[in-house]
């Protein structure tokens, strides 16, 4: 379940995203708030990623061209892991880790993921 | 006249008429029994009437609301028999073959229908035959009271006035002055001599046939298969606010039986509760998927059921499904284990019953080439359609609802840009990829509409971006052609 919300909403307290989480980890569904525009505060989520974009990498048949989309990405705040930066590119249907520039290996975040 | 009378103020020796206008001034509509007695008859004009009696009193009559109330009244009727049928202005037709037997015979079944309108406060003329213009005849031309008859229809009928054949205005008066006064009269003559002079519509042989049954009338079609419903008769009218939803108890094993055998699954589902005043109240819901889970299917109706307004209470409940569809008994798996499709279903069915059908909705794909045409919004209780699209090019994942102009430094002038201003910050183009041109729907757009060039472009920080130049230099369809900003890649 993925859910989208722009800014800082009043609703959007410590409680609700708590609830939000409770809700998901008994009824064993992933559940994804994706946050645009939002301030990093009190929140109740297991898992804290900060995302931002990347230069694509290389088009193998046009190099003025972007290629497959990447991502950088930075786990602040997470129970039981310690805080990373990945770097994540998107190829149609996997997704491979282009640079690991912080200290998780790659079975750990796909676990992460899972 | 009747519905009048309820909702005026004029007391019942009052001798009112209702007035239509007619080409030639008013002409009386109906009358009260006070004006009667005076000698007003309807059909004539107002001036001859007032002739006749100076303080009759004229109110103008509501067609439409008559018309109205012969039409929901037909629905009630539908309490007697599922194929109801207004027929003119006043009358209700009703098919009861096979139905009597379920209101304790034929003499059972027309009194009751003549103490339920009698109840409502409507006066009627009741009668069954076996062929839809005898019944008619004897309605309008027979006696007072309720006439039933079967194979002595003939008899019946011979003592009419040949205006009971229902012939067109003309043929009856022709008739009239030919001495041919009573249906008897106009069976003694040679058929053919008749079929000579009176053709088509006219043909009195036709309607003496039609009347006899040696002729079939043409009635509305009777759908060829019912929809499921269950009917539950309460022995006393029931005002209790419970009362809807103890029926919906009843009814709903009912119908799912029903829905069952016939290998069906609810689409559209409606409580209707019959009162005892003459109308009806109606809960409806609907499904996305086929269904006939009886724990689902009260869940949905059960709200609305709940708040029926009883009125004076309601005396009968049919649950019946109009829009029903095919449904073959399915398991989704061998493991126990629930399926999507049919969990997102049911949580559409949920959520469109408590926030209304137009508020939940699923994305739809259009066939069209224009990107912000090529997907759009529909009512998730609607059916989705598979729409075939060609394979385009890598689409943003957000679309901007109205693209957005920018400023766009680019080789003039088919080049590739260079540099954008968007939203007041400058992006500089690190890597493009385009154009990809997208020409107007000139089918259903104006001959100035300009084509359009798409570039996917990315900036210096990596941030993907979908833009378009619309229009060409010296395409004769505007000035210099404009950028704009229509979609974000993730």
């Amino acid at each position: 379940m993925i859910g989208e919300l722009w800014g800082d909403p009043a609703a959007l307290d410590f409680t609700a995203t708590r609830r939000l989480a409770v809700a998901a980890e008994r009824s064993r569904v992933p559940c994804w708030l994706v946050r645009l525009a939002g301030t990093a505060n009190l929140s109740g989520a297991r898992m804290r990623w900060r995302i931002a974009s990347m230069p694509s990498i290389a088009n193998s048949f046009d190099p003025r061209a972007p290629g497959s989309p990447a991502w950088e990405t930075e786990l602040f705040r997470a129970r039981g892991y310690p805080p990373g930066r990945w770097g994540v590119a998107h190829e149609t249907g996997t997704f491979h880790l282009a640079a690991a520039s912080g200290r998780g290996t790659l079975g750990e975040v796909e676990r992460l993921r899972a | 006249m009747e519905r009048w009378a309820r909702s005026s103020d004029f007391g019942p020796d009052d001798p009112v008429v209702l007035t239509v206008e007619g080409t030639h001034g008013p002409i009386i509509h109906a009358v009260t029994q006070a004006a009667a007695e005076r000698g007003v008859r309807a059909g004539s004009r107002l001036t001859d009437a007032r002739a006749i009696d100076p303080a009759l009193i004229a109110v103008p009559a509501d067609p439409a609301g008559d018309e109205a109330l012969v039409e929901r009244l037909a629905r009630w009727a539908g309490r007697w028999s599922p194929l109801v049928e207004v027929d003119g202005a006043n009358a209700l037709r009703l098919d009861v073959t096979g139905v009597a037997h379920l209101f304790g015979g034929e003499r059972k079944l027309v009194a009751e229908v003549q103490t339920r309108f009698a109840v409502a406060g409507l006066t009627t003329r009741v009668a069954m035959a076996p062929t839809a213009a005898a019944a008619w005849a004897l309605a309008h031309y027979g006696d007072a009271g309720a006439v039933i008859c079967g194979k002595d229809t003939g008899a019946k009928l011979a003592d009419l006035p040949v205006a009971a054949l229902r012939l067109p205005p003309e043929a009856t008066r022709t008739l009239e002055r030919l001495g041919l006064k009573t249906v008897s009269m106009l069976a003694g003559i040679e058929r053919r001599s008749l079929a000579r002079r009176f053709r088509d519509a006219d043909n009195p042989v036709d309607a003496l046939d039609r009347a006899l049954g040696r002729k079939p009338e043409p009635l509305t079609a009777i759908p060829t298969a019912r929809p499921p419903r269950a009917l539950l008769k309460l022995e006393e009218p029931a005002t209790h606010p419970e009362a809807p939803m103890q029926a919906l108890e009843r009814l709903i094993p009912d119908l799912v039986q029903q829905l069952e055998r016939r290998h069906l699954g609810a689409r559209r589902l409606a409580l209707i509760g019959f009162r005892v005043d003459g109308s009806t109240a109606v809960a409806s819901a609907a499904t996305s998927i086929p269904n006939r889970e009886p724990t689902h299917l009260k869940r949905l109706i059960a709200d609305k059921a709940a708040a029926l307004d009883p009125g004076f209470g309601f005396d009968a409940f049919v649950l019946e499904t109009s829009w029903a569809e095919n449904l073959s008994s399915s398991q989704d798996s061998l493991i126990e284990e629930p399926s999507g499709t049919r969990e997102v279903a049911r949580l559409v069915d949920r959520l469109s019953v408590k926030l209304g059908p137009e508020k939940v909705r699923r994305p739809q794909p259009h066939e069209s080439h224009l990107p912000e045409r090529a997907s759009g919004w529909r009512p998730a209780l609607e059916k989705t359609e598979p729409v075939g699209t060609a394979p385009t090019p890598p689409r943003p994942q957000r679309m901007l609802d109205r693209p957005e102009a920018i400023a766009v430094v680019y080789a003039t002038p088919e080049g590739v840009p260079r540099r954008f201003v968007w939203r007041r910050a400058v992006h500089d183009i690190a890597r493009v990829e385009g154009p990809e041109r997208i020409a107007p729907e000139w089918w259903r757009e104006r001959s100035t509409a300009r084509l359009r060039d798409y570039y996917r472009v990315e900036d210096q920080a990596g941030r993907r971006y979908w833009i378009y130049r619309e229009g060409l230099i010296g395409d004769g369809r505007g000035s210099l052609p404009e950028w704009y900003m229509h979609g974000l890649f993730g």
